[in-house]
């Protein structure tokens, strides 16, 4: 109820309190109209979009989030195979030689030949026995007889059957990782180990093989934090890792960060059998480009929606307005004509009560002067008469035009029967020009006649249609003056409606004072006796008002003058 | 025609006294009141008028009224009606009530005295059409 308050008083006064213009109205109207309408399209249009775009997006997050993992499961696999497959590779050939024979460092060779075929990453190839010495080594560097009791995967791997080291730099300075196998009982001195070392790079390229997906950072993570192989965004094999590992296990675990609207997501999982963690990074979703797509035609919709909405409101309520405008005009055109018609009415209403009450003085002064003129005339002769009896004549004539007024006042106002009766109105006209032709034949005026003959009769009043046209025709008589022309035409207006129009070479009527031609005693024409009382045209208009009809008045400059009449064919008010 | 008696009643005092001194300076008997009880009044006292010029409008008992009145009193009274207002319905009305006629004011002299004679006419014709069917 405020807001509706709020919108009542904004639209009778400005912000400042001062009154409204009707075109600041229209204005403020046709904002408030535009910002209804655009918000009760764009609302809508704004969460569709949204509910769209957020639908979308987590589709894209889950097919996202389930591609990863699968890429992280698919990848483990394939690095324990890979791994693990040399590693038995070693474990079955190196069961086919006794003690000492691989600390021949021909025999070495050759195996590390066959290893080789099938495995070149392999960088070299060493036997040691248990004391940690490399009692036979076959690779490019000169290892032999170097001590590795002393070394951490030495260590771990004394015990194991097989092992695969973290990454280290060792004596080459190359990051690479060691795998081992191991015979014997460890402590005894038949005891051997077979170590084979791999370069990180060979990893790193057997990733990038695995690796399919350009949009995937895939790297591996050593149990120290140290990249196993190098990284896109972290760095080279033997750096260091930022990122927290620690929730890490067999299994895949996913994480997500939400950076500048980008997210980005983490997959990671331990691998089996070797020190390393396996970590999938990859920034936005999959189907990257479609997300991309989807963006730029969601906004294409939305922005060309918008527009259109807003283009289509505009048009709406301009034309809303110009409607309303018009209602406007037309209401104050009515309410004018009402007015106008109720001031005729009370003119009129106050021209009889003026009547009613002159009436009876004007009586008594009749009265008055018929005494004076009968006591005159019956009195002898004495000075002055024959002046007195002028002077009551003359006071006579002067009551008789006063008691023209007061009963043609009184005709105007009074509410005369209406008979009514079938009749043509040509007819009523043609009897009407049976009075007046004369006149018009003296004055030299040609009365021309249009009369449609095929209209249907109407159901009116003779007598007071005949007094209609006759004050009508009178009054483009008296405007003609001399030499000149009065057109009479009847013709259907529309169903129901028939129209008689009487129009005058005459001068014309002004502007201003056409506006007042149906008001009693409004006169244009020259006092002279007993003609222009100024109650012809008012009678004449509350004549057609009665019979249900309309008059109206043109008068275009310089062309004469035109009164129409419209009348009903059947008039249902009951006078 | 001369010797008729007129009763004049109006309560536009300064109206009916003059046009009662018109009237009588052409030799007809004029009696005057205001008020239509009076004229009531005047009956019982013995008056016994042509005409009664009775004024529709008027204070108490109105002019419409008196006429129904004066017709129960005696129908063969005739009865111009007067009237300052131009009522052409109530006039109808009194036509239909048993008037003789009815006149507007200001009244054109010799047109009252015109229709005093035919209103007199007539009753003198009914007198006489009532007492040949008395002696019948």
């Amino acid at each position: 109820m405020e807001f509706k308050e709020k919108i009542f008083n904004r639209l009778r006064r400005n912000e400042d309190g001062s009154p409204l213009t009707r075109e600041q109205r229209y204005a403020y109207l046709q904002r408030l109209f535009v910002t209804a309408a655009f918000l009760a399209v764009i609302l809508p249009l704004a969460v569709t979009t949204m509910l769209g775009y957020f639908q979308y997006r987590n589709l894209l997050s889950r097919e996202t989030d389930d591609k990863l993992r699968l890429d992280a499961q698919s990848a483990k696999q394939s690095i324990e195979f890979h791994i693990q497959e040399s590693l038995s590779t070693m474990v079955v050939v190196s069961q086919g030689y006794q003690y000492g024979e691989l600390f021949d460092q021909a025999a070495l060779a050759t195996l590390y030949e066959r290893l080789r075929n099938e495995y070149p990453f392999v960088v070299d190839l060493g036997a040691l026995d248990s004391t940690g010495v490399q009692r036979a080594y076959v690779g490019p560097y000169p290892f032999q007889g170097i001590n590795y009791s002393d070394q951490e995967w030495f260590q771990n791997a004394y015990s194991r059957k097989t092992y695969v080291s973290d990454i280290f730099t060792g004596y080459r300075g190359v990051p690479h990782f060691v795998e081992t196998v191991t015979n014997g009982t460890p402590g005894s001195e038949r005891y051997w180990m077979l170590r084979a070392s791999i370069d990180s790079d060979s990893l790193t390229n057997y990733i990038a093989t695995i690796n399919t997906d350009t949009s995937t950072d895939m790297f591996l993570v050593g149990e120290d934090g140290v990249l196993v192989t190098n990284s896109v965004s972290h760095g080279k094999a033997g750096d260091t890792f930022q990122g927290d590992l620690s929730t890490a296990t067999r299994n895949v675990t996913l994480m997500e960060e939400d950076e500048g609207g980008s997210p980005e997501r983490a997959a990671f999982t331990k691998l089996e059998g070797m020190p390393w963690t396996l970590v999938l990074e990859r920034r936005g979703y999959v189907y990257g480009e479609n997300w991309s797509d989807f963006q730029m035609q969601l906004l294409a919709i939305v922005i060309a929606s918008a527009l259109l909405a807003l283009y289509i409101v505009f048009r709406v309520t301009r034309l809303m307005v110009v409607m309303i405008r018009r209602a406007d005009k037309r209401r104050d055109e009515m309410l004018a004509e009402a007015q106008h018609t109720a001031k005729l009415a009370s003119v009129g209403q106050l021209a009889a009560g003026v009547a009613h009450e002159i009436n009876n003085p004007l009586a008594i002064i009749n009265e008055k002067i018929g005494l004076m003129r009968d006591l005159t005339k019956y009195a002898g002769d004495f000075p002055e008469k024959d002046r007195f009896l002028v002077l009551t004549e003359g006071a006579a004539v002067a009551v008789d035009r006063c008691k023209d007024i007061t009963h043609r006042l009184l005709g105007f106002a009074r509410r005369m029967e209406v008979k009514r009766e079938s009749l043509h109105i040509n007819e009523v006209i043609r009897e009407v020009l049976s009075f007046v032709e004369k006149e018009a034949l003296y004055r030299d005026i040609e009365i021309k006649l249009a009369l449609d003959d095929t209209l249907p009769p109407i159901y009116s009043d003779r007598g007071q249609l005949q007094q209609v046209f006759l004050n009508i025709v009178n009054n483009a008589i008296d405007a003609v003056g001399k030499d000149g022309k009065v057109t009479i035409a009847t013709m259907p207006l529309k169903p129901g409606v028939i129209r008689a129009t009487v129009t005058d070479t005459g001068p014309g009527i002004p502007p201003n004072i056409i506006r007042h031609i149906f008001e009693p005693f409004f006169t244009t024409k020259v006092r002279s006796d007993t003609s222009g009382t100024g109650l012809g045209l008012s009678i004449t208009y509350g004549l057609v008002k009665q019979l249900c009809g309309r008059i109206t008045v043109e008068s275009p400059p310089g062309e004469g003058a035109t009164f129409t009449i419209d009348l009903p064919i059947e008039c249902d008010l009951e006078e | 025609m001369n010797n008729i008696n007129v009763l004049l009643v109006d309560d536009e005092m300064e109206f009916a006294e003059t046009l009662a001194e018109r009237l009588r300076l052409r030799s007809f008997e004029v009696n005057v009141t205001s008020r239509a009880d009076e004229a009531f009044e005047m009956l019982e006292a013995g008056l016994r008028p042509d005409v009664v010029l009775l004024d529709i409008k008027m204070p108490g008992l109105d002019g419409l009224d008196a006429l129904a009145e004066l017709k129960s009193r005696n129908s063969g009274m005739e009865v111009i009606l007067v009237t300052g207002h131009g009522e052409a319905a109530s006039s109808i009305e009194g036509m239909k009530r048993g008037a003789f006629d009815y006149l507007m004011k200001p009244i054109d002299i010799a047109e009252l005295i015109v229709k005093i004679e035919q209103a007199v006419a007539r009753k003198r014709e009914k007198e006489k059409h009532g007492e040949r069917q008395a002696g019948q």
